[in-house]
C-alpha cells in the first residue's frame, strides 16, 4: 500500500492520521484529498493576455473572456499548478489520484 | 470497447463502438487457430518479420504518392489487423489514425460480411467519418488477406487525399453547419474486387475532387503499400504456416497488454482531466467552446469519458473516432512508448464511456471536415493533459515519462489554392510548421522543433521542396525564442515560425489559417502554457523593392504596408504580389514552475541567443552580474522576493 503519492515536483498525497491530505514540499498542508487542492491555494487570475512576453492577443474581446489562473502554495509561494480558464467558470478538479 | 447504456454506436447515427463480440456472416470463414507453442526463436523472426512487412507498407507508400502532405510529410498510417480487425501493430506515422483502420475494418466485418461479402482480393475504401475516419479526406484503404478460404488477417492504411471534394479547395469546410455542406462521406465500399479495381467506383470517389489526378496517384500508392504487405505476410504464411504466424500475432498483442499492465501497476487508481478551449464554431463566431477529457484508472484499465465537453456547433466537431484515436494517440505516446508500435495491447486496456453531441464526439449529421486541422490535435491535446498528469502521479520510473501539452491546433498549417507557376489549379497545405516541437516534461526541457510527438515520422517539407511545389518564396524560417511560452523548471522544446511571398503568380487564394485569439494550451504541474500561433497578413508591402536591393526582409515590421485584422479563422483572403504573410508553431508547454529553473540551464539559453537577459530576469527570476555569469546570490534573494510577492498579491 503507497503511504504516498508524488505529483510533480512539490505535491504530493499523503497519509497523515489515516487520512489522504494534499501536502507541499514546504510541509504545508492544503487539505484532504477528498477536495480539490487548488481550493486551499493562493490563486491569482490575470488576463491570459498577460502570461508574459508575447500573450499579447490581437483580438482583445475574445482574450477578455479567459483568464489564466496560478495556484500558489500559501505556504512558500511556489507555483504548483495554472489554469487557462473561461472568466467565471468552476476550477477544473483534475488530480485525484486515490491513496 | 465498452458502450454506453441504451446508446446505439452503429456508423450511422453516431460514431461507431464496436461490440466485444462482432456479429459475422457465418458465410465468412476466420482464420483464428494460433500455435501457442511457438520457439523464441522463430517468434523473433516472425515478429521482425512482421513489424518490418508494416515498415514497408507505409515505405511503399511514401515513394509512390505524390502529393507534398504525404510523400514529404507522412501524414498517414499503415497497420496489420488479426482476423476480427484488432490492430497488431501501427507504423510510425499519424498515430491516431492506428485505431481508426480497426474501427473501419471491425464496421466491415460486421456490415459487408453477408453482403456484398468479403472475399480473397477484395480491398473496402472509407472515409466516413461515423465509420472511423478523422475527417473525410483521411480516407481508409483495408484490405483482408486469406489463406486458403479463411480469412487471415488484414492489412490497411489511411492517407490524407489533398481534396476530396465539398465546397472548399482541400475540402477544408470551414463554415458547414451540417454533414451536407461537406465533403462527401463514402461508408465503405469495395474499391477492389476480387483483385480488380472496380473503375466505376473509383471513378466515383476520384470524381468528387479537384485533384483527380493528384488522388489518383495517391490512391494507387495506398494500394501498391496493401499488395506488398498482403503478399509478404503471404510468404511469411508459406515459410512458416499459418497457425504459427497467427500464434505469433497472437503473442506480440498480449506482450504488448502486458507491458501495459505493468505500467499500470505503477500507477495508483484515481481521475485526472483536462479542458481546453478552442474558438470560433465557424468564421465570424465569437463563441468560445470546451473540450474536457477525464480519466478514471481503476486496477489495470483506463476508463475515458469526455464529460464537461460543449455540445457538437457549427464545424468544430468530431466523431467518437477522433475521440478514441487521439486519446490512444496520447496513451501510446506515455504508456507504449517501447512497444515499437505494436499498440493493440493498449487498446485492450482503455474503455470509452464518450458523451454523445459533444464537439468531440458528435451525431449525425454534424460535419467533420475540418477535424483534421482543428479538433484532432485538440483531442490530443487535452488528452495530453489529463494523461500526463496521471502519468506524473506514476512511481518512477513512469513517473518521468510525462509530457506537457502541444499546442492545440498544432499544425500550424495554411491551406491555399490558385494557378500555379505552370499555369495549373493547385491546393497547398504548408506543413512547415510540421517542424514541431516536443514539450517539457518533469526530468527535461523539450526538443527544439522536435517534431509533433504524436506523428513519430512526420518530416516537415522543406523551404526548397514548398517552392518547388507552390508558386511561393519563403523569406524565413526560424526558431522562436525561449520566453514566456513554455517556460517552467523545464521548458518546452522551441517552435517556428516562417514568412513567405508570392512568386511567378500573381495571387493566389488563403482558405485556411489559424490566428489563436487567446492562448488555448495548458502548462503542466507549474509551467507555463505554450504560446498563441499567429497568423499575419502585411499588404502592398515594399518587399520586392528590398528583395531587389538586396535586402532579405527578416520582419514583418520592418516592411511598409498595411496589417491586415486577422480573426482566428476569417473569410478566404486574396494574397499578391506585394503582400507578404507569416505563420508561427508556438512554443509548446512547460513543466514545474519557472522560478524553479535551474539558472544554469537558463544561462545557457541566454549564451544560446535563445532567451534575453530580460526575459531571463523577467520569467526565470535569474540575474546576471556585469561579467555575464549568473549572480548566484542575487538571483536567490530575487526568487525568494518573487515568491513573497505572489503570496503579498493575493491574500
Ligand atoms: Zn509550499
Amino acid at each position: 500500500m503507497r503511504q504516498q503519492i508524488c505529483i510533480g515536483d512539490n505535491l504530493r498525497l499523503e497519509r497523515r492520521a489515516g487520512e489522504a491530505r494534499f501536502i507541499c514540499s514546504c510541509d504545508r498542508d492544503l487539505g484532504t484529498g477528498q477536495v480539490n487542492f487548488k481550493e486551499h491555494c493562493r490563486v491569482k487570475e490575470s488576463s491570459s493576455s498577460d502570461i508574459g512576453p508575447g500573450y499579447a492577443s490581437s483580438d482583445p474581446e475574445m482574450a477578455g473572456q479567459m483568464c489564466f489562473r496560478e495556484f500558489f502554495c500559501p505556504g512558500c509561494g511556489v507555483r504548483l499548478t495554472t489554469e487557462v480558464a473561461l472568466v467565471g467558470s468552476p476550477y477544473l478538479w483534475d488530480i485525484q489520484p486515490k491513496l | 470497447m465498452e458502450q454506453t447504456a441504451n446508446i446505439i454506436w452503429d456508423g450511422v447515427a453516431r460514431g461507431y463502438i464496436p461490440p466485444d463480440v462482432l456479429r459475422i456472416s457465418p458465410k465468412l470463414q476466420l482464420h483464428t487457430k494460433g500455435a501457442a507453442d511457438v520457439d523464441p526463436i522463430t517468434y523473433e523472426v516472425a515478429r521482425n518479420t512482421l513489424l518490418n512487412i508494416n515498415l514497408e507498407h507505409g515505405q511503399t507508400i511514401q515513394k509512390l504518392s505524390i502529393s507534398p502532405i504525404t510523400m514529404l510529410v507522412r501524414d498517414f498510417q499503415c497497420a496489420i489487423l488479426t482476423e476480427n480487425g484488432d490492430v497488431m501493430c501501427l507504423g510510425p506515422y499519424l498515430l491516431y489514425l492506428g485505431n481508426m483502420l480497426g474501427l473501419i475494418t471491425k464496421w466491415i466485418l460486421e456490415n459487408r460480411s453477408e453482403e456484398p461479402g468479403i472475399e480473397d482480393g477484395d480491398v473496402f475504401l472509407c472515409n466516413d467519418p461515423y465509420v472511423g475516419t478523422s475527417h473525410q479526406q483521411d480516407t481508409g484503404l483495408t484490405c483482408p488477406v486469406f489463406w486458403q478460404g479463411e480469412l487471415f488477417c488484414w492489412v490497411s492504411n489511411s492517407v490524407h487525399y489533398s481534396d476530396v471534394g465539398g465546397p472548399m479547395p482541400g475540402s477544408f469546410c470551414l463554415n458547414s453547419n451540417t454533414i451536407w455542406e461537406d465533403p462527401p462521406c463514402f461508408p465503405p465500399i469495395k474499391l477492389m474486387e476480387r483483385g480488380q479495381i472496380r473503375t466505376d467506383l473509383e471513378q466515383l470517389f476520384l470524381r468528387q475532387s479537384r485533384l483527380p489526378d493528384t488522388v489518383a496517384m495517391d490512391l494507387h500508392a495506398a494500394i501498391a503499400g496493401l499488395s506488398v504487405a498482403k503478399e509478404r505476410i503471404i510468404k511469411l504464411i508459406e515459410r512458416y504456416g499459418p497457425d504459427t504466424v497467427k500464434g505469433v500475432m497472437n503473442r506480440i498483442i498480449d506482450a504488448g497488454e502486458l507491458a501495459i499492465e505493468e505500467k499500470l501497476q505503477l500507477i495508483p487508481d484515481g481521475r485526472w482531466s483536462e479542458r481546453v478551449y478552442t474558438e470560433a464554431a465557424v468564421p465570424g463566431d465569437r463563441g468560445i467552446y470546451a473540450s474536457q477529457i477525464n480519466i478514471i484508472k481503476e486496477g489495470g484499465f483506463l476508463y475515458v469519458d469526455n464529460e464537461g465537453t460543449s455540445p457538437q456547433v457549427g464545424a468544430i466537431n468530431n466523431t467518437y473516432a477522433g475521440l478514441a484515436g487521439g486519446t490512444l494517440a496520447a496513451m501510446t505516446i506515455m504508456l507504449a512508448y517501447d512497444l515499437a508500435g505494436v499498440s493493440g495491447g493498449l487498446y485492450r486496456r482503455v474503455k470509452f464511456r464518450p458523451v454523445p453531441g459533444t464537439i468531440t464526439c458528435a451525431d449525425y449529421p454534424a460535419p467533420i471536415s475540418i477535424a483534421g486541422q482543428f479538433n484532432m490535435p485538440m483531442v490530443v491535446a487535452t488528452a495530453t493533459g489529463a494523461v500526463a498528469k496521471m502519468v506524473a502521479c506514476a512511481d518512477s520510473p513512469l513517473r518521468e515519462k510525462a509530457i506537457a501539452m502541444a499546442d492545440v491546433h498544432a499544425y500550424g498549417g495554411s491551406i491555399f489554392n490558385g494557378i500555379n507557376q505552370h499555369g495549373q489549379f493547385f491546393v497547398g497545405m504548408n506543413a512547415g510548421m510540421a517542424v514541431g516541437a516536443l514539450p517539457a516534461s518533469p526530468v527535461r526541457d523539450g526538443v527544439d522543433t522536435g517534431g509533433l510527438f504524436w506523428v513519430p515520422g512526420m518530416e516537415a517539407a522543406n523551404v526548397e521542396e514548398n517552392e518547388l511545389a507552390w508558386p511561393v518564396l519563403t523569406l524565413y524560417r526560424r526558431h522562436n525564442t525561449a520566453g514566456a511560452a513554455g517556460a517552467g523548471r523545464f521548458r518546452s522544446g522551441l517552435g517556428a515560425e516562417e514568412a513567405w511571398v508570392l512568386h511567378g503568380a500573381p495571387q493566389m487564394s488563403m482558405e485556411v489559417y489559424m490566428n489563436e485569439s487567446f492562448v488555448k494550451n495548458q502548462g503542466l504541474l507549474g509551467g507555463n502554457p505554450g504560446g498563441r500561433s499567429f497568423f499575419q497578413v502585411k499588404k502592398n508591402t515594399d518587399v520586392r523593392l528590398c528583395l531587389a536591393e538586396g535586402k532579405l526582409p527578416q520582419n514583418l515590421a520592418d516592411l511598409s504596408g498595411g496589417d491586415v485584422p486577422m480573426y482566428f479563422k476569417g473569410p478566404p483572403i486574396t494574397l499578391e504580389a506585394n503582400d507578404v504573410w507569416s505563420s508561427n508553431l508556438p512554443n509548446f508547454a512547460g513543466y514545474g514552475d519557472p522560478l524553479d529553473r535551474d539558472p544554469a540551464l537558463v544561462a545557457i539559453d541566454v549564451s544560446e541567443g535563445k532567451l534575453t537577459t530580460a526575459d531571463a530576469q523577467q520569467v526565470y527570476a535569474v540575474i546576471f552580474g556585469a561579467d555575464g555569469s549568473v549572480d548566484e546570490e542575487n538571483t536567490r534573494a530575487c526568487r525568494a522576493g518573487r515568491k513573497q510577492a505572489r503570496l503579498a498579491a493575493c491574500p
